[in-house]
Parts: structure tokens; C-alpha cells; sequence
């Protein structure tokens, strides 16, 4: 090892001894170093202080009630209750061939997978037959598609979608009924003919 | 006092052996790595075989190069500097190739068995209990040549590098075993004894340390040793190496609970582990610093050394990843952050940076001392680095890009306060171009470690015969420990010189200074552990908690075996975007009987905590054969296997006897008829199968148990 005896920089001094020629300056702690170390713990003292031994800070039970409560007033003020939907408004809307479009592809990324891509059965019972076990009428669909049929597997959409795609889907559901389809489920539920 | 001298030899052998063994398994080890890597992105390429599926195999890449690759990478560092640093041969040539053949039976039996699906379920703690047995055993062995290679030494004081690799040796022993403590079911089979939110303190205890002392400190020695001696410069600060060296090992032990936040564990521990982690930045630091600052004055050498670019990417790494860590270690960041790739992303600056350069360079500084040759070519040595460092580059910015981007979507709200992207499979499309870019700079990577195992063959291939290196070296004599304390307090001196000194005598005594680290080392595991294990879990009044029938504790058996952990979580946090995407909050004594905890660390697939009731039964058995046919784009793996193997009812009476010896309130009558009670239910999932879809003969399958064991998850929660 070549003798450095001092540092180049800081002139610090070289420790009188070597390992295997490796040897060993001692030069200061650097002070930007020491200071973000003392930093740190006082930021650890008063975190701990201020969160647990005084219990100032929320915990985060607390700040999730607190959220959960201002997420909720802030959707009472933003949309006041709606009316359910009406028959007539469901009806209007099955005649738009846009808004069954639409439908066509909330069913084709969630629906799908339980209903077949044609709606002919798979996990959830098939769509195209005019058999319901919930109402085959617009608003009963609209209805077992908000709520959904937990037990049975069937998700409740209605935090999961907006209101339009939801009535939007329904009316898509409902333009399958008659469809032919190459391997439809056996039919479930009752014989309805209601709009 | 008389000076006489001896002659010594240096063993080597055993030097070149653990560098082999570290470039053999860590090139395995990292084709694992890119092969899962490329199954996210084409699931397909696990070819429906079991033992090449995901859930095993990242099991097998994160245990190779952690244990595999890093591990022979220490041993090549220490047999070879320690022998140097003490100026003695290595205590015991059995006991070093103990070790070494050892360790590599241990790799060998992982490689094994992790593919097989035989798994503990705890991250970097997957092999069975008698692998374990088999590790505490050659690690004792490899601790106790080590303390008596430190009592025959020629050196009187203990270099700074022989601090890191004593605590890294102290620091794994005590954390793998504790944290393997378990019961036996089979042979290869074992239930730990913690369960739920002690078991993952435990484990993030052990699995935050194993990166601390497996795959930071052993390595920092590697650097106080290897970068004076390639830059031919004395270390920057002997000062700073003290503060850091002790400062580090203290507060390191502290910080595993950053894994755990928003979780079912204590708030307070999540605390400690955050305080603690953020105070870990400036120790981490003093390491960098000694390193970099040792290379003023030589930056120009490192211009034309590849070994020295090696170092320097290497300590730039460790400098980024433990700035990194702190910021992820604030809770709100790593409210973001967990479950998502950016931790993927921080582990592999670390790895593939830190451990890897820092390694490479060794292995580059080592090939002509250890062959008396010349490197073959150092141009390729620098192509080497260069394709490694775009490697590097890529995988960190594809992973960091995709892992902000899932977070961001997971949380990002409509204006009325529902989910934008409702559905988890949005938010994997949204990254899947992230993992083919990973892919890539894997590829560079293993590309890199090609050329350089070309460059090794062809070095070694025109080397002389090696002849063992004689030394002649003084004894140590001597000094009565009351004439050193006597120095010490001779003369009338500054408080801070007496420290220094007192320090630098404690450097001579092997022993205290194993012992202070050892104690440095165990305040923070008992301070957090102990109170935890002696506190009961609240249950919450008028709910029971049910243990797991004997059919659903079969189907977690699979669970277990397929790695479902190593995609998914099973743990929903108390953030209002999360319960409104998976439901209710979970709660500490939901966990109660999980023996192990399965609440993962990264949602590749959703969480499964609130999954039971969510789907039909024949759902998850279409979603099982093939996900896609369920959820088009799935990147999950197919599981056609568990459709047609069969269950087996005959060790579930053992496996619950383990389970109740571990804690769970099995009656014996329960364990009794436990095999016709498993089958009842199985004939009653293989039913509502027939009946959902025609499904026929399952009551005997796989997948009826998995089904069970995912309709009851997280039921405990409606009551
Ligand atoms: C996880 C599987 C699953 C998904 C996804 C799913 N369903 Fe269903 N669905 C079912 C099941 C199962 C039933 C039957 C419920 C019953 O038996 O009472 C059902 C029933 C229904 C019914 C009532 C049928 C009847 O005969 O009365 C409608 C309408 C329906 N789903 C629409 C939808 C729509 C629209 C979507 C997408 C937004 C959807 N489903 C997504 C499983 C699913
Ligand atoms: C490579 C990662 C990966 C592995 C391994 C994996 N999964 Fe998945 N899993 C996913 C992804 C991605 C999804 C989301 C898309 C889908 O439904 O397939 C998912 C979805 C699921 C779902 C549906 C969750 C929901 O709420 O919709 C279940 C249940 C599930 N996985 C169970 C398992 C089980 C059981 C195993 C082990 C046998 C497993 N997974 C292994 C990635 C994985």
C-alpha cells in the first residue's frame, strides 16, 4: 500500500497500524452525516410521543372512522337520495341502441365470466332463455343487479358501478331474452313474459 | 517475551470452491428469477407443469439468491479475508469443508424440495424443519471455525470487516431459530408455533434481519476488505466506522414491523418499527460514506478498473436502497407502496446492485489472486458491467413505474367516492408491459454473469498449477488485559479518546466484542417479541373463532404447498379505498389459528381475506382449471393439477394433532373421526358442483379442499 500518511483533503492523520496493508484514517464524521442522525431520532421521540404516550395523533382506527364518516357526508352532499328508477325511463333507454352498446361492454369485462360471453349460462344462470328465478321485468333486474344474490354467488354491482352503466347493463340483459345461443344452460326460475 | 515466528499457508482451496459454488448458483438462481419474471407476463410458460409454477418457484429464485448465491458469496469472502486479516490459516480444513459441502447438500435439498411444494409458507423461511436442522447445524459449524480462527490469530486487533461478518453470524443463528421453531406433522410437513399476528412479527422479524445480516452487513465487510485493497487507499474513517458498525447492528433488529403496517398488529409496534427504520438511514449511510470517500483522491483508477466500477456501482446501490428503504418505511408512503412492485423494484436495487456488484467485483479481484494468473480480458469484464447496469436499470424503472401505477389505481376514486378501477384485472393490465420490460433487463443481466463465467473459464484455463503461498509469520505475544486497561487510563484524556481507545482494546478481545454484539444485536427482537407472545389475543365479545374443519385445514394445506401466499394477501388494511374494494377490515383475532399467517406481502392477484361467499363454489373451480376462462388476461397460474389429483384423507389426524400441540383447540374426538368428517364435507362441495355445473366424481380431488378452505375465508368477520 502506498504510504498516505495524512489525507489529501483533511490532512487527516493515517492510524499507526495496517490489516493485511490495508490501513485506516480517522477522519471526523461528517457533520451534514451527524446531524441527519440526530434529526432522525428526534423525529423518533417525538412521533412516538406525539402518537402514543400523549395520543395527540389520531390512531389508525380513528383516522379510518374519520374518513369513512367524511367520504359519507360528502356523498350526501354531492347526490341527494335518487328516485328509483322508473319503468318508463327503463323502457326508453332499451330502445337506444347506444345505451345497449354500452351495456354490451359492462357485460363483456364483469359479467362474463359467471354468465357466458352470449349471456348462455356458465357459473350464474343463463340470461337468454326467458326462465328468472329474481322477475325478468326491467326494474326487477335492475334490481337483482344492485343488490345482487349474495349467497348465490351473484355480486351486489351497486358500489361497484356507476348508476348509469348498471341500468345500462340491465338493458343490454334484457335485449338477450329470446337470443339463440350455441350452448345455453338449462333454463332456472319461472316463465315470465313482463317487461 | 519472545517473538517467534511460523510458517503459514494460507488455504485457498476452500476459497475457490465457495467462488464457484457462488457463480454456479447464482447464474441457477437467476434463471429461476427470469422465468417467473417472464411468467407474469405469459403465464403459459409454466407449461401446466406443478413444479414450474409460480407460487413454488419464487420460493425457489428468492431462497437461491439469498442463500445460494449471497451465501457462498460470504463464505468466498470471509475464508478468504478472515485467513488474511488474522494472518493465520482458517482454525479447521474439516470444518470449513463441512461447511462447505454442508451448505451446498442444503442448497441441493431446497432445490428439491421448495419445487415439490414442500414449503413452510414463510418468506425466505420456506424449508421444511429438517432442512432447518440441517442449516442450524452448519451454521454452528461455520461459527465456531470462525471464533476459533479469531482465537489463534496473529493480529491483534479485529479489523472493521470482522465486526460485520461476527454480527452477521451472531445476528442469523438467533433469527433462524427463532423463527423456525415449529411441530412436525410428517417429515415434511411442520406447523410453526406462533400463530397469526405473532407469527408475522416473528417472520417479518427474521425476514427484514435476513436481509439486514445476510445481505448487508456480511457484504459491508466484503467492502471494508476488497475496496482499500482494489483502490490501494486507507479507509476514509476508523471513527465512522465504529459509530456505523454499532449504531447499525442495534437499530437494524428494530425495524422488521415496517412490513406489518396497517395491519392486525399492535399499533405500537408498527410505530417502533417505523421510528426505528427512518433512524436506520444515517447508520446505513456511514457505510456508503466510508466506502466512497475512501475512493478520493483515486477516481481516476476507477475509470480504468473494472473491479473498482464494480464497488462503486455496488455502494451507489446500497446508498439508494437505504434511502429508499426509510422513505418506504414512512407509513403513509408504504400505504401506497405495499403489495405493489415498487418493493419488488427496492429489493432489486439491492440485490442485483449491492450484493451483485459488490460480489462481481470481489470475484474480479479474486480470479488472479486465487489461480496466480492474469484476468483473461478486461474489456469484456467492462461489457460485464455495462450490460449489468442497463440490466439494473431497466428492472428498476419498470417496477418502480409499475408498482406506482397499481397503487395509484388501486386508490383512485370517482367524484361520488366509488372505485374508478373496480376491477383488480384493470390495474394488472395497466402494468403488464412494465414486466416484459423487466424481463429484459433480466435477460441483460444473466447476459452479464455469462460473459463473465467466459471470461473466468479462459483465465483459469492459462493459469499455472496453484502451489499453496507459504508465509512466515511473528506469534502473537501476550499482553496482560491489566497493563491494556492500565493504558487505558494512564494519562488524563478526553472522554471521546477514551472511548476510541477503550474501543480499540475491546478489538482485541475477541470474546467481549462477540458478546456486546450479541447483546447490541437481541435488545430490539425481545423488546418487540416478548411482550407479544405473553399478551392473549382479544376476541372480540359474543364471536368464537372456529378453527379450521378438517377439510378446510387439508385445503390450506394447498393453499401452502401451491405458494398462493407469494401473489396474494389475505389481510385488508383500514384504508376506506380498500374495504370498499374487499370489505370489512381485518382484525387480529381472525388470525388466531392460522398456523402459519398467510397475510403475504404482495397482491399480484387481489386480497383473499373477504374471498369465502364472494363466488360460487363452481366459480372457483372453472377459475382454478384455468383463471382465464373466468377473468380474461388473468396472469394467475392454471391449476389443472388439483382437479385430478387426489386428496388425501389419511394424514389429516396427524396434522391435527400437530396443530392442536401448537395451540389450536382440536378435541381429540374431533381428531378422531376427522377423516369421515373431511369426507362428509367433500361429498357436500362435490355436490354443489354437480348441481352448479354438472360437475362429477370431485368428493376425492384437490380442489374440493381448496374450495373449502377459500368459502371459509374471512367469515369470522359477519359475525
Ligand atoms: C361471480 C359470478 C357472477 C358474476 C360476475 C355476475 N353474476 Fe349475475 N348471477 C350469478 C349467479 C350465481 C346468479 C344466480 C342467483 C340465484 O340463483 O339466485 C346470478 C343471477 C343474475 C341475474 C338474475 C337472473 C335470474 O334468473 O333472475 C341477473 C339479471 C344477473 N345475474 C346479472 C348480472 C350482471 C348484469 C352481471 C354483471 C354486472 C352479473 N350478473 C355478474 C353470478 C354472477
Ligand atoms: C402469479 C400470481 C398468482 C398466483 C401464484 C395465484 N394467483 Fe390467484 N389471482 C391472481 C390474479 C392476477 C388474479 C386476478 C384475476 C383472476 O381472477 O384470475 C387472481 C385471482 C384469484 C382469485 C379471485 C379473487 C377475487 O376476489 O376475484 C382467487 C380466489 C385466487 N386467485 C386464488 C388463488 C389460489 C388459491 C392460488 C394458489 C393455488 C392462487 N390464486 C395463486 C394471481 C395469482
Amino acid at each position: 500500500m502506498t504510504p498516505l500518511d495524512r489525507d489529501p483533503e483533511t490532512y487527516a492523520e493515517v492510524r499507526d497500524h495496517s490489516f493485511d496493508g490495508i490501513q485506516e484514517y480517522d477522519n471526523q464524521l461528517p457533520r451534514w452525516w451527524v446531524y441527519k442522525f440526530v434529526i432522525t431520532i428526534i423525529f423518533a421521540a417525538g412521533y412516538l410521543y406525539w402518537f402514543h404516550f400523549a395520543q395527540i395523533g389520531k390512531n389508525l382506527q380513528d383516522s379510518y372512522d374519520f374518513e369513512k364518516t367524511e367520504l359519507a357526508e360528502k356523498l350526501r352532499l354531492s347526490k341527494p337520495p335518487e328516485a328509483p328508477v322508473s319503468k318508463e325511463e327503463l323502457k326508453a333507454l332499451a330502445q337506444d341502441p347506444q345505451s345497449i352498446e354500452k351495456g354490451k361492454a359492462v357485460f363483456a369485462t364483469r359479467c362474463a365470466s359467471c354468465h357466458g360471453m352470449e349471456g348462455e349460462g356458465v357459473v350464474g344462470p343463463n340470461l337468454t332463455d326467458k326462465y328468472w328465478i329474481h322477475g325478468g321485468a326491467l326494474t326487477a333486474i335492475v334490481k337483482t343487479i344492485e343488490e345482487g344474490v349474495p349467497a348465490k354467488g351473484m355480486v351486489p354491482w351497486k358500489s361497484l358501478l356507476s348508476r348509469d352503466e348498471i341500468h345500462q347493463v340491465a338493458v343490454f340483459v334484457k335485449s338477450l331474452e329470446g337470443k339463440k345461443v350455441s350452448n345455453p344452460k338449462k333454463p332456472e326460475g319461472e316463465l315470465s313474459s313482463e317487461e | 517475551m519472545n517473538r517467534s515466528n511460523d510458517t503459514v499457508f494460507y488455504d485457498d482451496k476452500i476459497v475457490r470452491a465457495f467462488l464457484w459454488a457462488t457463480m454456479i448458483w447464482g447464474l441457477i438462481g437467476m434463471v429461476v428469477g427470469l422465468l417467473i419474471a417472464a411468467q407474469l407476463y405469459y403465464p403459459a410458460l409454466n407449461f401446466g407443469i406443478p413444479i414450474l409454477s409460480f407460487g413454488r418457484l419464487r420460493a425457489l429464485h428468492t431462497n437461491a439468491v439469498i442463500f445460494a448465491f449471497a451465501g457462498n458469496a460470504i463464505f468466498t469472502a470471509v475464508y478468504y479475508s478472515t485467513q488474511r486479516l488474522l494472518r493465520t490459516r482458517m482454525f479447521s480444513d474439516f470444518m470449513g469443508w463441512f461447511h462447505f459441502w454442508g451448505w451446498q447438500l442444503i442448497i441441493l435439498a431446497a432445490a428439491l424440495t421448495l419445487p415439490l411444494g414442500f414449503s413452510q409458507s414463510k418468506e425466505y423461511a420456506e424449508l421444511e424443519w429438517p432442512i432447518d436442522i440441517a442449516i442450524a447445524i452448519v451454521w454452528v459449524v461455520f461459527a465456531v471455525n470462525f471464533i476459533m480462527t479469531m482465537k489463534i490469530r496473529r493480529e491483534r486487533h479485529l479489523y472493521v470487516a470482522l465486526w460485520f461478518y461476527l454480527a452477521s453470524i451472531i445476528a442469523i443463528a438467533m433469527l433462524h431459530i427463532v423463527n423456525n421453531i415449529s411441530i412436525p406433522a410428517s417429515w415434511l410437513v411442520s406447523y410453526p408455533v406462533y400463530a397469526g399476528a405473532q407469527d408475522a412479527l416473528v417472520q417479518w422479524w427474521y425476514g427484514h434481519n435476513a436481509v439486514g445480516f445476510f445481505l448487508t452487513t456480511p457484504f459491508l465487510g466484503l467492502m471494508y476488505y476488497f475496496l482499500p485493497k482494489a483502490a490501494n487507499r486507507p479507509v476514509f474513517s476508523y471513527r465512522l466506522s465504529i459509530i456505523h458498525f454499532w449504531s447499525l447492528v442495534f437499530i437494524y433488529i428494530w425495524a422488521g414491523p415496517h412490513h406489518l403496517y396497517y395491519s392486525a398488529l399492535p399499533e405500537w409496534l408498527q410505530s417502533v418499527g417505523m421510528v426505528f427504520s427512518i433512524m436506520l438511514w444515517a447508520p446505513s449511510w456511514g457505510g456508503m460514506l466510508n466506502g466512497l470517500y475512501t475512493l478520493r483522491g483515486a477516481w481516476h483508477k476507477v475509470r480504468e478498473e473494472p473491479i473498482l466500477k464494480f464497488f462503486v456501482l455496488g455502494v451507489t446501490a446500497y446508498g439508494m436502497s437505504t434511502f429508499e428503504g426509510p422513505l418506504l418505511s414512512i407509513k403513509a408512503v408504504n400505504k401506497l407502496s405495499h403489495f405493489t412492485d415498487w418493493t419488488v423494484a427496492h429489493v432489486h436495487v439491492g440485490a442485483l446492485g449491492w450484493v451483485g456488484f459488490m460480489t462481481f467485483g470481489m470475484i474480479y479481484y479474486l480470479i488472479p489472486k486465487l489461480w496466480k494468473t492474469t484476468l483473461y480480458s478486461k474489456t469484456l469484464a467492462n461489457a460485464h458491467f455495462g450490460m449489468a447496469t442497463i440490466g439494473i436499470i431497466l428492472y428498476a424503472v419498470s417496477m418502480w413505474a409499475s408498482g406506482i401505477t397499481q397503487g395509484l389505481m388501486w386508490f383512485a376514486t370517482k367524484a361520488d367516492g366509488t372505485l374508478l378501477y373496480p376491477d383488480f384485472m384493470e390495474t394488472v393490465i395497466a402494468i403488464k408491459p412494465a414486466f416484459a420490460i423487466r424481463a429484459i433487463g433480466g435477460v441483460l443481466y444473466i447476459a452479464g454473469l455469462l460473459v463473465m463465467f467466459y471470461n473466468m473459464f479462459k483465465s483459469i484455463h492459462r493459469a499455472a498449477i496453484v502451489e499453496p503461498e507459504q508465509l512466515t509469520i511473528a506469534r502473537l505475544n501476550e499482553i496482560p488485559v491489566e497493563s491494556e486497561v492500565q493504558s487505558l487510563v494512564s494519562e488524563p484524556i478526553s472522554f471521546k479518546i477514551f472511548l476510541k481507545r477503550l474501543h480499540t482494546a475491546i478489538e482485541g478481545w475477541p470474546l467481549v466484542f462477540t458478546a456486546l454484539s450479541a447483546a447490541a444485536l437481541m435488545v430490539g427482537g425481545m423488546v418487540q417479541i416478548i411482550p407479544m407472545i405473553l399478551t392473549e389475543v382479544k376476541v372480540p365479545r359474543g364471536v368464537s373463532v372456529q378453527p379450521y374443519t378438517p377439510l378446510e385445514l387439508a385445503g390450506r394445506g394447498i393453499y401452502l404447498r401451491e405458494g398462493c401466499y407469494n401473489c396474494h394477501s389475505q389481510q385488508v388494511r383500514p384504508i376506506v379505498e380498500e374495504t370498499a374494494r374487499y370489505g370489512p377490515i381485518s382484525r387480529a383475532h381472525e388470525y388466531m389459528y392460522d398456523h402459519p399467517f398467510q397475510w403475504g406481502s404482495k397482491r399480484t392477484g387481489p386480497d383473499l381475506h373477504r374471498v369465502g361467499g364472494k363466488y360460487p363454489d363452481l366459480w372457483h373451480f372453472r377459475h382454478m382449471q384455468d383463471p382465464r376462462t373466468t377473468s380474461p388476461e388473468s396472469i394467475m397460474p392454471t391449476y389443472g393439477w388439483l382437479l385430478t389429483s387426489s386428496l388425501d384423507f389419511n394424514s389429516i389426524s396427524a396434522q391435527m394433532k400437530a396443530m392442536q400441540r401448537v395451540g389450536v383447540p382440536y378435541k381429540t374426538s374431533d381428531i378422531h373421526d376427522s377423516k369421515e368428517k373431511m369426507k362428509a364435507q367433500a361429498v357436500e362441495v362435490a355436490e354443489r358442483l354437480k348441481e352448479q355445473g354438472g360437475i362429477e366424481n370431485v368428493a376425492d380431488k384437490e380442489i374440493v379442499a381448496l374450495i373449502a378452505y377459500l368459502q371459509r375465508l374471512g367469515r369470522e368477520a359477519s359475525k
